[in-house]
């Protein structure tokens, strides 16, 4: 941060992008500061502080429920309305990131904006099936998670563009989530595996399926074919042990110190959120 | 906080000024690019709020930051202009304490005393919002405040006597 | 004196210091500002292994701000130990200041002191180093095979046992007394083992140096011992000791990492060549890598045991691992046995083996517990293996074995610490009741039964242990203390002591203020000024209470015959018919004068004098604190995750001075030694760089990983310790390994002894023992 020279306080989203749009500035827009904020590097002259825009706001919408980027995992967490969807689960995973203080500081857009292998929200809103809005000068485009990560999106959320909100789609009353951290200890930000696994269940049948991965990978996975062999099962032991994620971790590179280990936990993890499905 | 236009800070020679409320007093600070708020507090004489880690994991740091715990070795410096902030010389003094700080001594909830700034700032906050915390969600509110002497027994009791000695006050007001 | 007629000692006396603590006084080292203060820096090395063929700071000195840039041949070379211990240390003399070889990933390179962070920060960047970069050791125990390189190859290091052979220290203690192993009904090898750990006192690593006006080299830091550092310091720049002032504000923790000279020698050269004061402060990572930790180990532990129940012979080989300095390495391998051997009888033959060896790592050191830690694992883990083995309860066991009132050991005289120990007996011991209480506590019959039949993925079991440690090194540790009367019947306690946040000023101003017949907020209590407190070894070996509190407790008493002598003349009494009580001499017909009065009489009116007396003490024996540690966990086999449900640690510590003081102290070190036990380790590369140096990947217990848990004293009388006191601070952390490794055991069948038991581990050793 040594050639920083300028501080904007955008308080409204124009004039946020518009300091984010003057790339002759070199800006770098910073809002938690939890994960970014130490790395901010030379090649930054002008930092643009998110915290006054109004952009936490948590509420539903026709279209499902709408989490502002700027909502911190604190107020995620104790949002009446998060706590109603879905089973609270978005309330379960935010309260297991890091710390209380880190909680309070670290917002939803920070802890998607950038691949990282830890952070909590990425394979649970990938199992969520949720969508990403992103804003640059006169422009704004909504689009799947996973575009942050797989090129979709030709920018660099902070830098030159910024992510506004997390749209989840309508909950089913049949749809139950179950969210692991499966850490070494409790305030951990690490983890050996982090598993947001999702059944639509319908008439004592699992509709559908979809499991995010994190902790394996910098950018979180879901699990196809776990989620394929869950499909139309009954839940129940012998299905939980059918849907092993085996299939799926063989496709990820992880450090053979710790793959059988990891295959074992992310079974045993599933099973039991497939026989609590019943 | 002026919520009403965007601000912009240019530093002049190399400097940022910024204008605060530091214990409920306005105050300017001229701060570095590269500093953090941690350190500005530090190098204005505000040496009650300390560095475990500079890295945002030990909560020795924690300062009340526009009305909640956040950590300040975390906090650019500059990003403090036309904040509210809070430290532990702002929470009370030797003579009259915060009943939370009474709190900490009858339970004998300081040791080293490195931690207590932090985790008195984390209790407070707390407390202000949950008035009878149950022990899980104490140990929850001060799960970034790490401690290496007492292993937290007596720091979660002192909370606990702190809740007693507020709900009390509050009812006899 | 009974116990029931304390009026200060062993009450919950509010720590003295605590509320303005509270308050965020600005006590520590870094609290204060010193005009035209210069940021020191140090350059590390990143190789595991090299010697410096050239260094060049030219272009470091011409960075704007810088006022010094030291490398080894601007500092005397002068080879000693690091190591906070009473001279002559018995450690090797294998480090100075600033060396030409590095043989860690974190040895120190050079020093830059500038007037910004970030002047010093440019300057180490721009110091170039031409490193031989040589073959590295990583595996202590290929440490002295053939083939390993040599670490401490220089002409003049001495105190090595064998450096040729990477050996720091070793020690063999043998008691025969028949065949090995020829009464045995059955006979158990294993090996434990505990990897590097980091003390993570929340406070880094701090000082600052400056010169006074009489141009004494004035020392504000971080320590543990500051009579230590002033001795090493003048010995490592070859100055007087009448040079230098050494001061210890208030820490913020040690544990054991600051009983050593680590950088009051490297920035007091850098204050002496410039002039001006100099700060440096360790960042955690450097606190991590650069500073102290404890000695990894593996003890390969041979017993055997008859069906009676009888334990007849036991071998321990203790292997620990140094890292690339000798500090602290006899000595802690001297405690793994010396502080756990004696506890259980053995019956026929002992023998201790063990050595400490030399690697390319980072530099172990004293670190609470120090080496019983180790030994304890493997001890009290064994002493279920032992139990299961021969069909006995594991608690009958142990009651049956244990060391009681009046016993001895062989081991007492034959082991101390770094030297010969003492021959000694056991003079207070409430083992008996620390067992008894503490199964009460956790229910330990009821839930045992309970869990005789389980079903299911989650299991529980219930482990514990038995513990002892030592109070203070025996005819080695003294303590000094000074007290002078004041106009107002108030007193200043002047002590080496040194307080590291343990409550020490507090509790000794307990003692002295228990023998004056004061109340605690009369005595003021001033401690660790090299200068104007007198001598103490400092904060180590737990001997504070027991050898600090000795020396204050006489001091007293040869005040309060002073007090009387004048009480005497004013009440016109025998000074036999007088005593103190209540701020007053009063006597036995109950005429009474106030300690005020007394106080200005010797000053002002009649045969004036300063009532003040000093008094030394060291102590002949060191009577062991001793504990019982219960742990109930659920294990998910699933899994491999373990969460504790209860944990129950009852000490005995003889009289707590201060019951309040003593249960936060086996609290913190209970917790920590949980830590170890289930998430605590440092990862290091295969080219020996540290991995995890930082809080948030060497993860210590926050408030949520707390479980259930709860310290209860035991008190006994110590009839050698002030007021019936012996030690408490350490003997807390030795219990979660062994209690939570039996009690893992209990509940699966499945043992770990390799720690810290992830899940990983315990997953795999639960597959193991299926297969």
């Amino acid at each position: 941060m040594n050639n920083l020279r300028k501080c904007v306080f955008p308080d409204n989203l124009n004039a946020a992008l518009t300091a984010l749009g003057d790339r002759k500035s070199l800006p770098f827009a910073l809002a938690g500061g939890t994960l970014s904020g130490k790395n901010i590097g030379p090649e930054t002259v002008t930092l643009v502080d998110l915290k006054r825009l109004p952009l936490a706001a948590i509420k539903t919408t026709a279209a499902g429920l709408s989490i502002g980027a700027l909502a911190t995992f604190d107020e995620i967490e104790n949002s009446r309305v998060v706590k109603g969807w879905a089973g609270g689960v978005l309330c379960a995973a935010a309260a297991k990131c890091s710390s209380q203080l880190v909680r309070n500081m670290a917002t939803i857009g920070g802890n998607i904006a950038r691949p990282n292998a830890f952070n909590v929200f990425p394979p649970l809103l990938l199992a969520l099936d949720a969508k990403v809005t992103v804003a640059w000068k006169g422009v704004a485009k909504t689009f799947p998670l996973a575009g942050l990560y797989d090129g979709t999106l030709k920018k660099i959320p902070g830098r030159d563009c910024l992510i506004t909100g997390i749209i989840l789609p309508a909950a089913s009353k049949g749809l139950k989530c179950a969210f692991e951290k499966f850490a070494r200890t409790e305030s951990s930000w690490e983890s050996y595996i982090t598993l947001a696994m999702c059944a639509e269940v319908k008439k004592g049948v699992i509709k559908s399926a979809r499991i995010g991965i994190g902790a394996l990978s910098a950018v979180p996975v879901l699990a196809p074919k776990a989620a394929a062999a869950l499909t139309g099962e009954t839940p129940g032991e012998a299905a939980g042990k059918a849907a092993a994620l085996a299939g799926d971790l063989a496709g990820m590179r992880i450090s053979p110190k710790s793959v059988e280990f990891k295959k074992e936990v992310a079974a045993a993890l599933l099973r039991r959120f497939v026989v609590s499905l019943a | 906080m002026k919520k009403n236009k965007t601000e912009s800070l240019t530093a002049e020679k190399g400097l940022f000024t910024i204008a605060l409320t530091l214990n409920g007093r306005p105050a300017e600070f001229r701060v570095k690019p590269n500093e953090f708020l941690l350190d500005a507090l530090r190098a204005h004489g505000w040496k009650g709020t300390k560095k475990g880690c500079d890295t945002g994991d030990c909560g020795s740091c924690a300062v009340m930051f526009n009305g909640k715990p956040e950590l300040a070795c975390m906090i650019p410096a500059v990003t403090a202009h036309g904040s509210v902030v809070g430290t532990i010389e702002g929470v009370g003094t030797v003579d009259r304490p915060h009943p939370i700080q009474e709190a900490f001594v009858e339970a004998g909830g300081v040791q080293c005393g490195f931690c207590i700034p932090g985790m008195v700032i984390s209790a407070k906050h707390l407390l202000e919002n949950v008035p009878d915390p149950s022990e899980a969600e104490i140990k929850k509110a001060l799960d970034g405040n790490l401690c290496r002497c007492t292993g937290y027994v007596k720091q979660i009791e002192a909370v606990k006597i702190a809740s007693k000695k507020l709900r009390t006050r509050r009812a006899s007001k | 004196m009974e116990k029931k007629d304390f009026k200060v000692v062993n009450q919950r006396v509010d720590k003295q210091d605590a509320l303005g603590l509270a308050c965020g006084h600005p006590v520590f080292a870094d609290d204060m500002d010193f005009t035209g203060m210069l940021y020191g820096r140090l350059l590390w090395s990143p190789h595991a292994h090299a010697r410096i063929k050239k260094i060049d700071v030219a272009a470091a000195l011409k960075v704007p701000g810088v006022k010094a840039v030291l490398t080894y041949k601007d500092v005397p070379r002068v080879l000693r130990t690091t190591a906070g211990q009473g001279y002559p240390e018995p450690s090797p003399y294998d480090t100075c200041t600033l060396d030409n070889k590095v043989r860690f990933v974190g040895d120190r390179v050079a020093a830059v002191a500038a007037e910004t962070p970030e002047a010093a920060q440019e300057a180490l960047g721009l110091i170039k180093v031409d490193y031989e970069v040589l073959p590295a050791l990583f595996d202590p125990l290929l440490a002295d095979k053939p083939g390993a390189p040599v670490i401490h190859d220089e002409p003049d290091a001495r105190n090595i046992p064998d450096a040729k052979k990477n050996i720091a220290a070793k020690f063999e203690f043998e008691v025969k007394n028949g065949e090995w192993f020829g009464a045995a009904d059955f006979v158990f090898e294993k090996t434990y083992s505990m990897p590097y750990l980091q003390h993570c006192a929340i406070e880094n690593h701090t000082v600052i140096t400056s010169l006074d006006q009489h141009n004494r080299l004035v020392i504000r830091t971080s320590t543990q011992v500051p009579f230590h550092v002033r001795r090493i310091v003048a010995q490592a720049l070859q100055i007087p000791v009448k040079k230098i002032r050494v001061i210890k504000p208030r820490i913020g923790g040690g544990f054991g990492s600051k009983q050593e000279v680590l950088l009051e020698d490297i920035c007091s050269a850098l204050t002496l060549k410039t002039g001006r004061p100099v700060r440096i402060e360790y960042s955690r990572k450097e606190t991590f890598i650069s500073s102290r930790t404890r000695h990894p180990a593996v003890v390969r532990l041979k017993t055997g045991v008859k069906k009676d129940g009888a334990i007849t012979d036991a071998e321990m080989d203790i292997t620990l691992n140094t890292g690339a300095y000798g500090s602290h390495a006899l000595t802690v391998m001297m405690c793994s046995g010396s502080h756990t051997i004696p506890l259980y009888k053995v019956a026929n033959n002992i023998k201790f083996i063990g050595k400490s060896v030399y690697t390319n790592l980072p530099v172990s050191g004293a670190y609470r517990g120090y080496g019983a830690t180790q030994g304890f694992f493997a001890w009290e883990s064994q002493m279920d293996i032992m139990a299961d083995a021969i069909g006995m309860d594991r608690v009958e066991f142990r009651k049956r074995n244990y060391i009681k009132l009046g016993e001895g050991s062989p081991v007492f005289k034959a082991m101390g610490e770094g030297r010969e120990g003492v021959e000694q007996v056991i003079t207070s011991t409430g083992l008996y009741e620390c067992i008894e209480e503490g199964m009460k506590a956790i229910k330990w019959k009821e839930k045992r039964e309970k869990y005789r039949h389980q079903k299911g993925p989650l299991r529980r079991g219930l482990g514990m242990c038995g513990l002892m440690q030592g109070s203070g090194i025996p005819e080695v540790d003294m303590g000094c203390a000074t007290i002078k009367m004041n106009e107002d019947g108030s007193f200043n306690l002047l002590m080496g002591a040194a307080d590291l946040g343990t409550g020490s000023d507090t509790i000794l101003s307990q003692i002295a203020a228990e023998v004056l017949g004061v109340k605690v907020t009369d005595i003021i209590a001033h401690s660790s000024d090299t200068d104007l407190t007198p001598f103490d070894v400092g904060a180590y070996a737990s001997s504070t209470t027991f050898i600090s509190g000795g020396a204050v407790k006489k001091a007293a008493e040869r005040v309060r015959d002073m007090i009387i002598e004048v009480g005497a003349k004013i009440l016109e009494k025998k000074k036999e018919d007088l005593r103190l009580e209540g701020g007053k001499v009063v006597a036995r017909d109950g005429a009474s004068c106030s300690l005020s009065e007394v106080a200005n009489t010797s000053l002002y009116y009649y045969n004036q004098h300063q009532i003040t007396a000093s008094a030394s003490h060291f102590g002949h024996t060191s009577p062991p604190p001793f504990a019982a540690h219960f742990a109930e966990v659920e294990v998910d086999t699933e899994t491999g995750k373990v969460k504790i449900l209860d944990y129950i640690s009852c000490v005995d510590c003889g009289t707590a001075i201060n019951p309040t003081l003593a249960e936060g102290q086996n609290d913190g070190a209970t917790l920590n030694g949980i830590g170890h036990t289930l998430s605590e380790e440092m990862e290091f590369s295969s080219a020996g760089t540290p991995l995890n140096a930082s809080f948030r990947r060497y993860k210590i217990p926050s408030a949520a990983d707390l479980p259930p848990m709860k310290t209860i004293l035991i008190p006994t009388f110590e009839p050698n310790g002030p007021f019936g006191a012996k030690s408490v601070s350490e003997i807390g952390i030795n219990g979660p390994l062994p209690a939570i490794a039996n009690a893992i055991a209990d509940a699966t069948g499945a043992r770990l002894y390799n720690g810290p038991f992830t899940p990983d581990k315990v997953l795999r050793a639960i597959k193991n023992k299926a297969s």
